[in-house]
C-alpha cells in the first residue's frame, strides 16, 4: 500500500529534472535579463524602463527589428513552403536512404559553417562568380549580384534556407508517410483534383506539425546572431547582432540596452508562438490531431 | 444502356486481377456484385471510377468511352467500405464537399445538403464532427455526400462491412429503398450472399478476376454455372466439377431404407454442427468421400459427431452448364 502513495507521486517526480533544469537555466537566465534591463536605481528619478525608452530612441534600432522580422519570417516561410514541395516530390518516389542523406547532411554542418560557406560560394569575389566569369557569363566578378553582405538580408536567407529545408523535410516527411491515401479517393470520386487533396486530405494533416517547425524556426533565426553576424552589413543590423555587439563591448554601460533588447526579441517570439498555436487550437485541427 | 465495360483487363506488375470483364448496368438497375475476398471486386470499382487505370479494355457511360477520363470528369462516384468522412470538416461540409468544388451557389448548395440530412434521417446534425457519430451514422452521411452529387453511376464497396450484423441488416434495406427512390443505378459489392440477394435487382458473380456468370439472384441460386459458382452462393452439395444436388433436394435420413430405393442416391455423413435459424433445425455435415460439408435443414435434433445419410433422387442431380476446367482454359 506505501507503493501506492509514491506511484501517485511518479509522474510529478519524473518529469522533477526535467523541471529543475528550465528552471534554472530557461526561467531563472529570462528572469535575469528582464531584471538586468530595468533601472532599478530609482533614487535618480528615472523611469524604471529607461532602457526601453532608450532603445527606441537608439539609431538604428527599428531599421534593425524590421530587419529581424523580415528575415525571419521570409526564411522561415520560404523553408516550410519548399520543404513541403520536396517532401511532396519525395516521399513515393526518392528511397528513404537517399533522402535521409539529402536531408541530414546540410543539418550536420554548424550554422556558422554555413555561412563562411555562403562566403565563400556566393559573395561577388565567391567561386560561383569566378566561375561565371570564367565561361563569360558575366564580364566580371563585380556583375555578379551582391548576395552576402547586402543590405536586405538576401545572403542570411539563403544560407537559412539551405540549413532550414532539410529541418521541413524531415519533420514533413513522416506525415506524408503516415497519411492516409484513401482519402485521396474520396476527392477524387467527389470531382477533386489535386489541388483539393491536397487543401483537403495533406494540409490538414501538416499544419500543426508545420505551426510547430515554423515557431522553431522564427525564434531560432530571429534570435541567432552567428550568420546575420557573419553575412549581414553594418547598417541595418539584425537586432540579434546588436543585442551581442552591446553586450560584448568594451564599456558595460550598454549592457542594460542589450537586456532591454533580449527581453524585447523574447516577448515577440512568445507573441508570435502563443497567436499560432492560438490558430492550431480550434476543434478542427484538434480532430484531425487526435484521429 | 448505362453502363458497359468491355474486356476490360487489370494487371498488377504482371499479376492478372481482372481477365475480360464484360458488365453491363441499365438506369435505375442496382447490380449486386458478389464474390470471395481478394477476386478483384474493389479493383473493378475502382477502375470504373476512374481511380485505378486500367491495363486494357473499355468503359462506356450512355455509350461513351471514358476510359481516359480522369475520375473527377465521370458520372460516376464512389462509396468505401469504412465511412472516410474528412474528420476536420462538420456533417454538413462533408454532405456538400462535392458540390463546393463543382463551383455550387451558396445557397442551393445549403438547400441540398439539408434535403440529404434530411432523406438520411439525421436532421439537426449539420454542425456535428464525423467523430460524435456512430459507425451507422457515418455511413449514411457518406452516402449522403455520395448521393448529393446526384451521380448517374454510384459504385458501393461493401458499404456496410464495417456495421455490425443487426445494424447492417436495417441499413441495407434503408439504403435499397433510399437508392430506388433516387433512381440512382449502382453496382453494390458484397462477399455477403444473403445482402447481394437482398441489394441487388440483379446479380453477377465474380471469382479471379472474372465475371462467371450474370443473372437474377433466383435464378443464380437456382441454376448455378459451374462449381464454383454453386460453392460460393447456391446451396447445397457439390458431387464434383460437372454434379451438384441442391439443399431442398436432400433429406437426413438414420436408416438405409430409402438408400436401396430406385432412382435415390445416398452419402454418408457425419454432423458437424447444430444450431436454430429462422426456427428451423439446421445441422452442417460433413461427407468423407466428397471431401465437403453442406448445411441443410432437419426435421430432428440430430447430435454432433453423429453418423447420417444424406439422400437425393437421382433426376434431381444438377448438372453445370459450363464446366469449370473449360472456364479456365479459356
Amino acid at each position: 500500500m506505501r507503493s501506492l502513495g509514491l506511484n501517485n507521486h511518479k509522474p510529478y517526480l519524473l518529469v522533477l529534472p526535467a523541471l529543475i533544469f528550465f528552471s534554472l537555466f530557461v526561467l531563472y537566465g529570462i528572469g535575469t535579463v528582464f531584471a538586468e534591463s530595468l533601472n532599478l536605481s530609482l533614487n535618480t528619478g528615472s523611469s524604471i524602463v529607461k532602457y526601453y525608452i532608450e532603445l527606441a530612441e537608439k539609431p538604428g534600432f527599428w531599421s534593425g527589428l524590421i530587419l529581424s522580422l523580415q528575415v525571419s519570417a521570409a526564411a522561415t516561410l520560404l523553408s516550410i513552403i519548399i520543404g513541403v514541395y520536396l517532401a511532396r516530390q519525395f516521399y513515393r518516389r526518392v528511397p528513404d536512404s537517399i533522402w535521409h542523406a539529402l536531408a541530414w547532411l546540410p543539418m550536420l554542418i554548424p550554422h556558422f559553417a554555413a555561412g563562411y560557406l555562403a562566403v565563400l560560394l556566393l559573395s561577388q569575389s565567391g567561386w560561383f562568380s569566378g566561375l561565371l566569369a570564367q565561361v563569360t557569363l558575366i564580364q566580371e566578378t563585380s556583375r555578379f549580384p551582391v548576395l552576402v553582405n547586402d543590405k536586405n538580408g538576401l545572403g542570411i536567407i539563403v544560407t537559412y534556407l539551405w540549413k532550414e529545408i532539410p529541418f521541413v523535410l524531415l519533420m514533413s516527411m513522416p506525415v506524408y508517410r503516415r497519411m492516409d491515401w484513401r482519402y485521396e479517393d474520396v476527392v477524387r470520386t467527389l470531382g477533386g483534383g489535386q489541388w483539393q487533396v491536397f487543401k483537403t486530405v495533406e494540409w490538414p494533416a501538416l499544419l500543426p506539425v508545420l505551426v510547430e517547425t515554423g515557431i522553431i524556426l522564427f525564434a531560432f533565426i530571429f534570435s541567432a546572431f552567428e550568420l546575420p553576424y557573419l553575412l549581414g552589413v553594418t547598417y541595418p543590423k539584425m537586432i540579434s547582432v546588436m543585442a551581442y555587439q552591446w553586450f560584448y563591448e568594451g564599456s558595460w554601460s550598454n549592457r542594460p540596452l542589450a537586456m532591454a533588447l533580449m527581453t524585447v526579441s523574447t516577448v515577440m517570439v512568445l507573441i508570435v508562438a502563443v497567436v499560432l498555436l492560438g490558430l492550431i487550437q480550434g476543434k478542427r485541427y484538434r480532430m484531425m490531431r487526435g484521429r | 444502356m448505362l453502363l458497359q465495360t468491355v474486356n476490360l483487363i487489370k494487371k498488377f506488375d504482371h499479376r492478372v486481377v481482372l481477365g475480360r470483364v464484360n458488365i453491363n448496368l441499365w438506369d435505375g438497375e442496382i447490380l449486386s456484385l458478389i464474390g470471395p475476398s481478394g477476386s478483384g471486386k474493389t479493383t473493378l470499382l475502382k477502375c470504373i471510377a476512374g481511380l485505378e487505370p486500367v491495363s486494357g479494355g473499355n468503359i462506356l457511360v450512355r455509350e461513351k468511352d471514358v476510359t481516359g477520363q480522369k475520375a473527377n470528369q465521370r458520372p460516376v462516384v464512389m462509396m468505401f467500405q469504412q465511412p472516410l468522412l474528412f474528420p476536420h470538416l462538420t456533417v454538413m461540409e462533408n454532405i456538400i464537399y462535392g458540390l463546393k468544388i463543382r463551383g455550387t451557389e451558396k445557397k442551393t448548395m445549403m438547400a441540398a445538403g439539408e434535403e440529404m440530412l434530411q432523406k438520411i434521417e439525421l436532421p439537426g446534425y449539420t454542425r456535428r464532427y464525423p467523430f460524435e457519430l456512430s459507425g451507422g451514422q457515418q455511413q449514411r452521411v457518406a452516402l449522403a455526400r455520395a448521393l448529393i452529387m446526384k451521380p448517374q453511376i454510384l459504385l458501393l464497396d461493401e458499404p456496410f462491412a464495417s456495421l455490425d450484423p443487426e445494424l447492417r441488416s436495417s441499413i441495407r434495406n434503408w439504403v435499397r429503398r433510399l437508392l430506388k427512390r433516387e433512381e440512382v443505378a449502382a453496382i453494390f459489392v458484397t462477399h455477403d450472399r444473403e445482402e447481394a440477394m437482398i441489394m441487388g435487382d440483379r446479380l453477377a458473380v465474380m471469382i479471379r478476376g472474372r465475371i462467371l456468370q450474370e443473372g437474377s439472384p433466383f435464378e443464380v441460386y437456382k441454376k448455378p454455372a459451374n462449381r464454383d459458382v454453386a460453392e460460393l452462393f447456391s446451396d447445397g452439395l457439390v458431387l464434383d466439377d460437372r454434379r451438384f444436388v441442391p439443399v431442398d433436394a436432400i433429406t437426413v435420413s438414420d436408416s438405409e431404407q430409402q438408400v436401396n430405393k430406385d432412382g435415390f442416391l445416398a452419402f454418408k455423413g457425419r454432423v458437424a454442427a447444430n444450431w436454430i435459424k429462422a426456427g428451423h433445425h439446421m445441422i452442417r455435415v460433413e461427407v468423407p468421400e466428397l471431401g465437403r460439408e453442406v448445411s441443410l435443414p432437419a426435421s430432428k435434433t440430430y447430435s454432433v459427431a453423429e453418423e447420417v445419410l444424406l439422400v437425393f433422387p437421382r433426376d434431381r442431380v444438377y448438372i453445370f452448364p459450363q464446366n469449370n476446367l473449360e472456364m479456365e482454359m479459356e
